[in-house]
């Protein structure tokens, strides 16, 4: 899952995208409302953390620019201004979830998993494949309960074939959502990292659907 | 701050002065008037005499014979009465030749040429008289007498008049200056309830007066008012400004230091929450406390409503919550749509937090014209310790614990309740029959 974070407190973005790489996430920081929107436009972000006061404009406008441009990219507002008015406006410009700082780090990705989840058509809950089980609150892994060693990677990888199952999900759109926008995009890498998985999710499936992609399935008749 | 407390009355003082003033000014003009009116009546009495006197002494002649002839000298009637004080004679050195009726017998003590004189009548009674020599008739003299009570009989019958005139004119005068001063204090008195009403904020400033004095008045308590509420602005926004400024840092911190965080440290975390609490409360209570009736705009309920149920459905999305609204169109709050949302604000988003699956806002007025406005939820209500019949001054109202079971710490509610306090209105908390429980917002 890829993240656009807008922050303009440097300190505040570089703490929150390590706990966000922590939980799995590829993030792109932004720290003003210009980047901001040409970023959320241009790529494929799976969700955005957006800031209000931002030092060239405000957030709520980056939003309404979003949704005149008819993006649907899930908006998680993360401000210090709670007043009641603000939480109006900020679902009123189209925001999808609104959280006041400070905050505690498991709500903000809880929020954000929910918020993916719903932008991907998903339920509430565990995501499950299978004997393969995803806790969308502490983002743990399991095969049939027992705990999935797997790489940070592999772990993107994976989530994001969960999420998107069943799905089939190319690998343009893959590398898309599971590197970072400086980080130097490698196919081959992925085909690896996909067959690691393959032997790791075992008996669910990843198929390669020939000129397509890859789907992840139960397996098992699934 | 307490009044200073003081039984003198500018009313009283002004008014005992100028009465005691006026009465005072009477008694001097009474006794001026009577001494006036009794020199007058002198003089007239004097005159009186001397016209008598004259007439007697143009008339009076000794004929060839040495017998003393009156003439055509007819005195009015009360020198004809025996002894009735009013008496002339006529003397010849010490003789007496000739004499008043009233005198019958008796004669006058001669002398005193020229001036009017006391004397002792016949009977002992005061007399003024007058004596004048008759011209050409050397030892010939008149003297013409009247009773000094003569004088102050007639002062007497007169006197009255005067009393009457003075006592009238300044009983007028009285009640021009009790009237006046009434009226001079009445802008004063009404300067004293707008600055009540002030205090009290149904007013935002004092309004101008139509007298200039007061206007100066006016002008500085409006414009200290203004100092003082720019200090508190300031001030407000001074700890604002603090307040949100320290929330990022915070964020930084519960980053760095929460679950997933690069070193994770549950008591930093617990310090951070601590300190979030206390930043929302002293934010939250910043803004109970600018809440102000004077600022009375007419703010459509609905609007603020369907805001707000907009968000919190979004907030609250996971729980497929139904939200029912009746709210009439006309349906309004005078006073800050800031301050209505910060009311409406806390109790929905409680409603929302507990509702089984419907959240239901109604409004309407009341008998006596009042705004109502009452949010209702099929959660688990309210506990029974804070379900109270509310005071009328909204004093035992239990917002302040108003927390369902476990979890919230009921600071919305009573943020609710300060602000609609200041409206003069309450927030009343009950359970259902049924399920659920019914936050109502009474305002005026």
């Amino acid at each position: 899952m890829r993240l656009l974070l807008v922050e303009d407190d440097a300190s505040l973005a570089q703490e929150l995208a390590g706990l966000l790489r922590r939980a799995d996430f590829a993030v792109d920081i932004c720290a003003t409302a210009a980047e901001a929107l040409e970023a959320g436009l241009s790529e494929p972000y799976d969700a955005a953390i957006l800031d209000l006061g931002l030092p060239d404009g405000d957030g709520l406008d980056v939003l309404v620019a979003w949704r005149a441009q008819k993006s649907r990219l899930p908006v998680l507002i993360l401000t210090a201004r709670d007043r009641f008015a603000n939480l109006v406006a900020g679902f009123r410009a189209g925001a999808d979830d609104f959280l006041a700082k400070p905050f505690r780090n498991e709500e903000v990705v809880l929020r954000l998993m929910a918020l993916i989840r719903r932008g991907a058509g998903g339920a509430q809950g565990p995501i499950v494949c299978g004997d393969l089980t995803l806790d969308a609150a502490s983002g743990e892994m399991t095969m049939s309960g027992l705990p999935l060693k797997l790489t940070a990677f592999e772990r993107r990888v994976l989530r994001y074939l969960l999420i998107r199952r069943p799905a089939v999900v190319s690998r343009t759109e893959l590398s898309d959502h599971v590197y970072e926008r400086d980080t130097d995009r490698d196919f081959n890498s992925i085909e690896v990292i996909v067959s690691r998985l393959r032997r790791k999710v075992a008996p669910c499936q990843i198929e390669t659907v020939r000129g397509e992609g890859y789907r992840l399935d139960a397996g098992h008749g699934d | 701050m307490r009044a200073m407390e003081t039984s003198r009355s500018l009313q009283r003082q002004v008014l005992t002065t100028l009465l005691l003033s006026i009465a005072g000014v009477m008694l001097v003009a009474l006794v001026l008037s009577a001494l006036l009116l009794r020199f007058t009546l002198q003089r007239e009495f004097e005159t009186r005499l001397r016209t008598t006197a004259q007439d007697l002494q143009a008339t009076v002649t000794r004929g060839r014979d040495g017998a003393i002839d009156l003439g055509d000298f007819t005195p009015d009637m009360a020198f004809s009465e025996r002894y009735s004080g009013w008496y002339w004679l006529v003397s010849d050195g010490n003789a007496v030749v000739a004499r008043s009726r009233s005198l019958v017998a008796e004669s006058l003590p001669i002398g005193g040429v020229g001036e009017t004189r006391p004397m002792e009548g016949p009977r002992g009674e005061s007399l003024v008289a007058l004596a004048l020599p008759v011209r050409g008739e050397n030892d010939l003299s008149i003297t013409v007498a009247g009773p000094k009570s003569a004088i102050d009989r007639a002062l007497l019958n007169d006197l009255w008049i005067v009393v009457g005139s003075v006592v009238t004119l300044g009983l007028m005068l009285m009640l021009v200056v009790w009237s006046q001063v009434n009226r001079a204090l009445r802008p004063l008195r009404h300067l004293a309830e707008d600055l009540g009403r002030l205090r009290t904020g149904v007013l935002d400033e004092v309004p101008p007066s139509r007298f200039s004095e007061l206007n100066t008045v006016v002008t500085l308590v409006n414009g200290l008012l203004a100092d003082s509420r720019n200090l508190v602005a300031h001030a407000r926004d001074t700890a604002a400004k603090l307040a949100h400024g320290l929330k990022t840092p915070l964020a930084v911190l519960a980053a760095r230091f929460g679950t997933g965080g690069a070193n994770q440290d549950p008591k930093v975390t617990d310090a951070v929450d601590s300190m979030r609490r206390l930043i929302d409360q002293n934010l939250k209570m910043a803004r109970a406390a600018r809440a102000s009736a004077a600022f009375s705009d007419i703010v459509p309920v609905r609007p603020v409503v369907e805001d707000l149920v907009f968000a919190f459905s979004h907030v609250f999305r996971e729980r497929r919550l139904v939200a029912d609204m009746d709210i009439p169109e006309d349906a309004a709050f005078r006073g800050n749509r800031d301050d209505l949302q910060e009311m409406l604000g806390n109790i929905i988003e409680n409603a929302h937090a507990w509702a089984e699956s419907r959240v239901r806002v109604s409004a309407g007025r009341n008998e006596s014209g009042g705004l109502t406005i009452a949010v209702s939820d099929d959660g688990p209500g309210f506990p029974d310790s804070i379900v109270v019949a509310p005071a009328p001054d909204n004093s035992s109202s239990r917002a302040d614990n108003a927390a369902r079971p476990a979890q919230s710490n009921g600071l919305g509610l009573r943020i609710t309740r300060d602000i609609a306090a200041r409206y003069r209105g309450r927030l009343e908390l009950a359970n259902l029959t049924e399920r659920g429980a019914i936050a109502t917002l009474r305002l005026p």
